[in-house]
């Protein structure tokens, strides 16, 4: 693993799959046709918070067109609060099954409370008129202050505050506390010459995937149920079926389709529940699909946050003390990635006093999932606006100001855990010496902004096979859905240690019943932990082929040498796809197994450096230019590497300056594409990359997971940028023309001068 | 209703029912699944064709109103098994990751190509602003449209030259 | 012995220490004697059906266990078992 010079590692073949993507061939989740297939329509709570008092389907039961109805009653009773883990987090089985559907009590708006089957789509709408429900509405908790309040309405009243000290003696809406301290915070604030403390809002917002949630399921007599699914991680969503369903893992294949994005979105199994109910009582395949206002009201978005930060520094610049409230909403259910927010946010930097506290409290808005380096952009935006104050009030450079404070391989994350091989310097260096950092700005309200970003990333387990073909080729069935182009780099792994063309490799993804265990695509583990699964398959099978070259070498086993691609002995030599040609003549087929676990970390650092210009009329705000930068250990296949930064950053963009769930009373106003605001090509340029190499610990080639660092950044970085143009903090996601422009009009009033005129850049 | 419409260059005739969107009868009545549903209402462009040349959000058109119609979906941009420019140069780029939105790139992209031969990097963003695509930035996508158009520029020169 | 690390939060549970040597080659007897040497530990990291609390992330020399091996993680006689709130990914 110590070559840096590799034949296939490091070069952009077209990836195996694209001929399938780009005529339009390829199967995705709501592709799925089958003979006798029902169509599933859900009919959701139109209360954030409600008792079920009664369903009557009798009517729809009655109607001719609908061959089935499925309500709460339909699904196993689970008494235990047992959690399960789902892959990304663990959840109680209970919640699990409500949010598939809900029974006796709603929770947020656009909960499932009943479902029909008929034989068409258009027939599946008509017939959800003929369920009758009767809500008694309850008080409804809209955010997170209105959710901590001493006399807050609870909204499940068996639940304490969990932390690592005990539970709480009262039921409350915080479902657990998570802290973490070091050294002594008030002493280190004694030492600061410098003192920044802000607090900042986010709010809601949606992974955002173009895909929505799909799946068909068709129950066999025999008790075993075969699922087709758009996920991130077909045994996540094989064992929650069978935690919801109360049967073996066995019992239940899902397979996956490709996946039309997930970004931490899809390992629930939203509608597939639904329709397996459904198909149990007909015999038939039943497809659910959401439409995109279901998908935006009852799949699980990224969390809303308040974010108390203080930060203290000597004037030298080194950091004494942090000290940060962190209240993450969860939605109906526990389960915000508070935990992890809190040691990202301040992951980068050395920092001897500490006392950071994470609150995870639940509301009446649908249960959050994971979003890309979950919790990281919200505490991002938190950190990295606070240590740019800092930086400026002691007048120093951004970066440098961050390079005197950057932690090194070896110093401790606030949780204790150690870092092995880090990059963040590099990247620091990275962001310093690039032409962007120093070109010139011109224009009128214009500024230049920098933030950084941390993800540990992944290790997780994964499981491949190769096998081989009498023309040479070889298969490669690996169990990774592939969201970002991750079949390719696989096949390049092979390609590159096997010493054959890429073209030769065929990656498959399998399904549950295929392959063995797989941890699901998401954490940023795939191309670090599969890719060790495929080099140690790899390993396994240049063994055995050094065996079979042999044979047709005619010399003895051990003799056999194997580099680049040709196995030489005794003068003679023969290249690996002969040799894999003709293993019939050579002793039979045999497979190659590579698994891959217990790793440690290979972590992420990355960096966002931008140009905006700010219309102070209007508070619009342009970007102008943007460079992403990220340790990648190694980069594969630079192009999905590079799309990885690019489209975390403009994912990172909507978040910072127009993506929102605009709430009123537990009611989403903006459940479309229209009114949430996601970047279009005409909001964004070019997003230049810069993939830094630092090697990881452990894995081939240095290799370290990339998917998620690129998200945690941007709107920082857009922050700091808006502050050099227009001179305002913003302490508020999105930061949208209303407010942005609310803050140059107050800062002018307060300064008793007019709103700055004139066109921005 | 009976529908008739050339379909990806072919003649067909199919049934529709007054409510039905082109989307809902071109992938469950024609199984041509290419072209995807993202929203329903318009606002992401994963259902983009092309209609008499033009680029059109096939859930926002009522089947019936493709009778006497001329419409290209994904299924029909490559000839045979050779992949027209824009989708080598996506291919090339990288301009695709989980690849759903792919198709509506595609086919708007191919609409512009047919309007504007050789567009500004603005005018590739313009066009394509009513395709969301969530996994790419855009980046790529744009490279890739320019690519592609270059390519073309490129051939019908070559033409121009033999002819 | 391997050493355990303490959060915050359960020092007062150790008898207020941040760090303790512990004995045992699986997971589950380093925890075992721990608990048994701190008995007030015992309920706040493990569940009722003895398997690790949900809320706690475990990681034996850097690497997190609860969601691979678990309890029956191996620990080295100089490994460092970190215990911490839980984390999450996506």
């Amino acid at each position: 693993m110590a070559k840096t010079e590799y034949r296939v590692i490091g070069t952009r073949p077209i990836r195996p799959d694209g001929y399938g993507k780009v005529t339009g061939r390829d199967q995705y989740a709501a592709d799925v046709i089958l003979p006798g297939m029902l169509y599933a329509k859900i009919l959701r709570s139109p209360h954030p918070h409600a008792i079920i008092k009664k369903i009557d389907v009798s009517k729809a039961l009655a109607h001719p067109s609908v061959l089935a109805v499925c309500t709460g009653e339909d699904f196993p009773h689970i008494s235990s609060s047992a959690k399960i883990d789902t892959g990304e987090e663990s959840i109680d089985a209970r919640h699990m099954t409500a949010l598939a559907m809900a029974a006796g009590k709603v929770v947020y708006k656009g909960q499932a409370v009943a479902a029909v089957a008929c034989a068409s789509f258009a027939e599946a709408e008509e017939a959800l008129k003929l369920i009758e429900v009767e809500y008694e509405p309850l008080p409804v908790v809209d955010d997170i202050e209105a959710a901590m309040r001493e006399d807050a309405p609870l909204i499940h009243g068996d639940m304490y505050t969990v932390s690592l000290s005990g539970s709480g003696s009262r039921p409350s809406n915080i479902a657990s506390h998570v802290s973490y301290e070091g050294g002594d915070v008030e002493a280190g604030f004694a030492e600061a010459d410098v003192i920044v403390e802000r607090e900042f809002r986010t709010r809601m917002v949606h992974q955002g995937y173009i895909e929505p949630q799909s799946a068909t399921v068709w129950a066999h007599p025999d008790g075993r149920m075969t699922v087709w699914t758009s996920t991130q991680g077909a045994w996540q969503i094989r064992s929650q079926m069978a935690t919801i369903f109360q049967v073996p893992v066995g019992r239940i294949r899902v397979i996956p389709m490709e996946i039309g994005g997930g970004f931490g979105g899809k390992f629930t199994p939203y509608v597939a529940p639904v329709a397996a109910v459904l198909s149990r009582k007909t015999g038939r395949p039943v497809k659910a699909t959401m439409k995109r206002s279901e998908v935006f009201q009852a799949t699980g978005p990224g969390s809303a946050a308040i974010i108390r930060v203080k930060m203290g520094a000597k004037k030298d610049g080194t950091l004494v003390a942090a000290k940060a409230f962190l209240a993450y909403d969860a939605g109906a259910f526990p389960g915000s990635p508070v935990g992890s927010a809190c040691v990202i946010g301040f992951s980068p930097y050395k920092i001897p006093n500490f006392k950071i506290d994470g609150y995870d409290v639940v509301t009446n808005h649908p249960r959050v999932k994971a979003y890309r380096a979950p919790g990281g952009t919200p505490v991002g935006m938190a950190v990295e606006t606070v240590i740019d104050e800092l930086a400026e009030r002691l007048g120093m450079d951004p970066i440098d100001f961050r390079m005197k404070n950057a932690v090194e391989p070896g110093d401790r994350m606030i949780n204790e855990v150690q870092y092995n091989s880090i990059g963040f310097k590099q990247v620091l260096e990275a962001v310093k010496s690039h032409p962007h950092y120093s070109a010139p700005l011109e224009g009128q309200h214009v500024g230049r902004g920098v933030a950084c970003g941390f993800w540990p990333n992944g290790g997780g387990t994964s499981t491949v096979h190769l096998s081989f073909n009498g023309d040479g080729t070889v298969n490669l069935i690996e169990g990774s859905t592939d969201i970002g182009g991750s079949r390719a780099s696989m096949a390049m792994i092979v390609a590159e240690e096997l010493g054959i063309d890429v073209e030769d490799v065929r990656p498959f993804v399998a399904d549950t019943d295929t392959l063995g265990y797989n941890d699901g695509t998401g954490g940023s583990r795939v191309t670090y932990s599969t890719g060790v699964a495929v080099y140690r398959a790899c390993q396994d099978a240049i063994q055995k082929l050094k065996a079979r070259a042999a044979v047709l070498l005619e010399v003895d086993e051990g003799s056999v040498e194997f580099s680049d691609g040709v196995f030489r002995a005794g003068g003679k030599e023969i290249r690996t796809k002969e040799v894999i040609a003709k293993l019939n003549k050579t002793g039979g087929p045999f497979e190659s197994v590579g698994v891959s676990g217990r790793l440690g970390r290979a972590p992420s650092f990355s960096a966002s450096l931008v140009d905006v210009a700010v219309d102070p009329e209007t508070g619009k705000v342009q970007i102008k230019r943007w460079t992403q930068f990220q340790d990648v250990g190694k980069a594969i296949h630079p192009s999905y590497a590079e799309g990885q930064l690019q489209g975390g950053a403009v994912q990172g963009i909507g978040w910072g300056l127009s993506e929102e769930y605009v709430f009123r009373d537990g009611h989403m106003l903006n459940p479309s594409f229209l009114d949430y605001r996601m970047p279009t090509a005409l909001d964004v340029p070019m997003i230049d990359t810069v993939l830094i190499e630092v090697p990881a610990s452990d894995g081939p080639y240095g290799v370290r997971g990339v998917g998620e660092a690129s998200i945690v950044p941007p709107p920082a970085a857009l922050a700091n940028a808006i502050y050099r143009a227009v001179g305002v903090r913003m302490t508020e996601l999105p930061m949208s023309p209303e407010r942005v422009w609310r803050a140059v009009a107050a800062k002018a009033a307060a300064e008793g001068g007019e709103v700055a005129h004139g066109k921005a850049g | 209703m009976k529908v008739q419409a050339k379909v990806n260059g072919i003649e067909l005739e199919f049934l529709a029912e007054p409510r039905q969107t082109l989307l809902e009868v071109l992938r469950e009545e024609l199984r041509l699944t290419g072209t995807k549903e993202g929203c329903s209402n318009g606002n992401c462009g994963a259902c983009t064709i092309i209609m008499n040349g033009r680029p059109v959000n096939s859930c926002l058109i009522l089947a019936v109103q493709a009778d006497g119609q001329e419409i290209q979906t994904i299924e029909g941009l490559a000839s045979g098994t050779a992949l027209h420019p824009l989708q080598q140069a996506f291919l090339e780029e990288a301009a695709l990751q989980c690849g759903f939105c792919t198709p509506g790139f595609l086919m708007a992209s191919k609409a512009l190509l047919g309007k504007i031969p050789e567009p500004t990097e603005d005018e590739v963003r313009h066009h394509l602003a009513g395709n969301l695509c969530r996994c790419t930035g855009y980046d790529k996508i744009v490279r890739a449209v320019m690519k592609a158009a270059e390519r073309m520029r490129a051939a019908r020169a070559e033409e121009e030259v033999s002819a | 012995m391997a050493r355990v690390v303490i959060p915050g939060a359960m020092r007062a549970a150790a008898g207020g220490q941040a760090v303790v040597e512990v004995e045992g080659s699986r997971l589950k007897q380093v925890i075992e004697n721990l608990c048994r040497r701190h008995p007030d530990l015992r309920p706040l990291i493990l569940d009722e059906d003895g398997s690790l609390h949900h809320h706690l992330a475990v990681f034996v020399d850097g690497v997190e266990v609860r969601a691979g091996a678990g309890l029956f993680a191996e620990v080295e006689s100089d490994s460092e078992v970190i215990l911490a709130p839980a984390l999450s990914g996506g």
